[in-house]
């Protein structure tokens, strides 16, 4: 007799490739918006980063792991890479993103409690460079200078000429950003190259809920506390409201409100855990903030919930329909 | 309003056989019956007989013929016993004849409990006789559902049953009515189901004794996902929903009571839906009881190389093989696929679409498994995961259970 096949013999048409696809498709108004404020050197960048974790991820797994060829390639390798690269200033020598996949390659295949990934792997390798190279990484220029996309390291003075202090170093000081909410929200304020695409990542996310990739109520509850606990704690010299929506709209926080709190793997499984790290997320960043001063922390917290995560699904499981504790 | 209940798939595909009539066949080559370990021949073999001929008793009910032809004794098959008859290419009437003449009204709870024995009467649904429903649920039940939603979305039968025998399943349900002393009775179909509802509307109006109830188009349907979808009880282990005061029976249940009462016939047909895409011609077929596999599947024309016929549901079912069993009430053609596991990405798909609040990613790592008691092998999990995780047979290893 044949082999025995089991039961299902059906399976949905949602495959991860499907799933990566539609992250792909996510990136693109992002990337889009990047190339216009910051030029070519972002295609040079992701495709450096893309390219090269694709190709690391794929060795790793083809001729370390054994796995076969169709699952080895897995392209969300490729997003996370991406990713990586929208937390990065556009001046960035083009070694960073190489060290970034590989950072890339190594966050995503680190699998210790549960099956879970350990860090987030996109958030990961932009944490891990910024305290190794803090300098390269905070060297925010003006948006609408455009650099060469191919030269492997711009010159300091070149640089030098066309720097800009970002909203968030304004706020790191004890000041505002003057230019305006808006112009943060548009995308015209100075930062990494795609987190500065707050409106474009609001598109994105609209995509990647159509799609069910994601879920806008994560988001939500990651920004509503951060906003909620600036407009009752404002700063000193600014107005609350200003003060708070430049809070919300600076730095990572978009960033890691649409992507990070909704990277399935190293978020809880659970829908009640998914809020509850998300809302975590906002109050630990605000607190970071208000109390460390620490306006670039945002990584660091995401990554120390996402050591936290497999404990908030253990506490978040629902008891099983018709057992005793479960209704 | 379309109730639903939390957890289960959306099918991705709608039968196609909601269009074509039942065909009745009435020859096939041969008929395997199930015999009950207490199963006794009550003629000797090698005797010819007809279609509704006494073969023996088994189980507390007798076993009568579906076909025309020689009763071969009871043999063994594949580890199981079978009344076993071999046709002899004839159609052959039916040979006993005792329709009911009282009224509904005078008939008493055990009268229709012993009709139901004596008529042969399966439920599908439990594989259970439906006289021992009939008796565990009298006097207790206060709600009767007629469940006729499918077993998987491409079959049909129930949908055909509802259009082509309304009037037989009204009648079914006014007697499992009075037989349990039931206050009201529910038609339970997917919500796209409307000729189903009409049909039966056109036959029963009195708002007081029937309900119709349109569910969400979902998969699986069992009686936790009705019991949940209808009255938002939850069965704990082990609770059957007559422990709620609940008797949900399938339509050919109640259709076969009705026309083996008005007709004095036994039971001797089955319905089901051949369908799927791994067959020739998909059909609705009324059968005679017992057929074999092998002649439903030349009755559809063949199956395509690769494909096999699988029982009931394509998300939990069993491959058929041997002959159509008392609780198949769809034959879906399915082709193998192949897909490669990839691992794990914890998109919580599995656990979004678990009817019973599990996550089944959990057999991966963790080690206390308690919860696979829970599990009732729905298969809505494998189907969902992008990663092709064979995760309802690494469910079952788990258990302990042994495959075949």
């Amino acid at each position: 007799m044949a082999k025995q096949a089991f039961a299902p013999y059906v399976h949905t048409d949602i495959t991860n490739t499907a799933k990566s696809t539609e992250w792909l498709i996510a990136l693109l108004p992002m990337l889009i918006w990047s190339v216009y404020a910051f030029g070519a050197r972002v295609i040079t960048l992701c495709a450096i980063s893309a390219v090269l974790s694709l190709a690391l991820d794929f060795a790793l797994r083809y001729f370390l792991y054994g796995m076969p060829i169709k699952t080895s390639i897995d392209i969300m390798t490729a997003v996370y890479g991406i990713l990586c690269v929208f937390s990065m200033p556009v001046t960035v020598p083009l070694w960073i993103p190489m060290i970034a996949s590989v950072f890339v390659v190594i966050a995503k295949n680190v699998r210790v409690f549960r099956g879970k990934r350990l860090f987030n792997p996109y958030i990961f390798p932009t944490a891990l460079l910024y305290l190794c190279f803090n300098a390269k990484m905070t060297c925010f220029t003006r948006p609408f200078a455009y650099f060469s996309a191919t030269s492997f390291s711009i010159d300091q003075r070149l640089i030098d000429g066309y720097r800009v202090i970002s909203p968030l170093q304004y706020m790191a000081d004890g000041s505002v950003y003057e230019d305006g909410v808006l112009a943060q929200l548009y995308g015209y304020a100075s930062g990494n190259i795609g987190e500065i695409a707050v409106a474009a990542m609001l598109l994105s996310l609209l995509w990647l809920c159509i799609r069910k990739e994601a879920d806008w109520k994560s988001s939500v509850a990651m920004l509503a506390p951060l906003l909620l606990l600036s407009l009752v704690f404002p700063s000193d010299d600014a107005e609350s409201n200003y003060y708070a929506f430049s809070i919300i709209l600076s730095g990572a926080i978009p960033f890691i409100s649409v992507f990070a709190v909704n990277e399935s793997n190293t978020v809880p499984i659970t829908k009640n855990g998914r809020l509850i790290f998300a809302f975590a997320c906002g109050v630990l960043i605000f607190l970071t903030r208000k109390i460390g001063n620490g306006f670039e922390w945002g990584y660091y917290i995401v990554l120390l919930m996402n050591i936290a995560s497999p404990f908030i699904e253990r506490f978040t499981k629902p008891a099983p329909l018709g057992s005793k504790k479960g209704k | 309003m379309i109730l639903s209940f939390p957890g289960g798939v959306k099918p991705q595909e709608r039968t196609r056989l909601g269009k074509s009539n039942t065909e009745i066949i009435r020859t096939c080559s041969a008929i395997c019956l199930a015999a009950e370990g207490d199963a006794v021949a009550l003629i000797a073999a090698g005797t010819p007989v007809l279609r509704a001929t006494l073969l023996g008793e088994s189980g507390g009910m007798p076993v009568y013929s579906s076909i025309a032809g020689d009763f071969r004794g009871i043999m063994e098959l594949e580890g199981r016993n079978y009344f076993v008859v071999t046709s002899n290419g004839s159609e052959g009437e039916e040979q006993t004849r005792f329709p009911e003449q009282r009224a509904i009204t005078e008939l008493t709870s055990g009268d229709i409990a012993e009709s139901a024995r004596r008529f042969a009467v399966y439920e599908p649904r439990y594989s259970l006789p439906l006289f021992k429903l009939i008796e565990e649920a009298s006097g207790k039940c206060r709600r009767i559902v007629i469940d006729c939603t499918e077993t998987d979305p491409l079959s049909a039968i129930n949908y055909r049953l509802c259009i082509e025998h309304a009037h037989e399943l009204v009648g079914g349900a006014k007697l499992l009515l009075r037989a349990t002393g039931a206050l009201k009775c529910v038609f339970a179909a997917e919500h796209y189901r409307k000729n189903a509802f009409a049909s039966i509307l056109k036959y029963e109006t009195d708002e007081k004794l029937f309900a119709i109830a349109e569910l969400e188009e979902k998969y699986p349907y069992g009686d936790r996902a009705i019991m949940e979808s209808l009255y938002l009880k939850t069965l704990a282990q082990n609770e059957r929903p007559t422990d709620h005061g609940v008797l949900v029976i399938s339509p050919e249940a109640a259709i076969a009571l009705y026309t083996s009462m008005r007709d004095g016939v036994p039971t001797l047909d089955r319905y089901i839906s051949v369908c799927g895409n791994g067959v020739n011609k998909q059909r609705n077929l009324r059968v005679p009881r017992g057929i074999t596999i092998h002649d439903i599947k030349e009755l559809c024309g063949g199956l395509e190389s690769d494909a096999s016929l699988i029982e009931n549901s394509l998300l939990c079912g069993k491959r058929a093989s041997g002959a159509l069993s008392d609780a198949t009430r769809a034959l879906i053609a399915a082709k193998k696929e192949n897909r490669i596991a990839s691992e794990c990405t914890s998109c919580g798909l599995c656990a979004e679409v678990c009817p019973m609040r599990l996550l089944p990613l959990d057999i991966l790592s963790e080690d206390k498994l308690a919860w696979t008691k829970s599990c009732i092998s729905c298969g809505a999990c494998e189907y969902i995961c992008p990663s092709a995780i064979p995760l309802l047979r690494l469910i079952d290893r788990k258990r302990g259970k042994t495959e075949d």
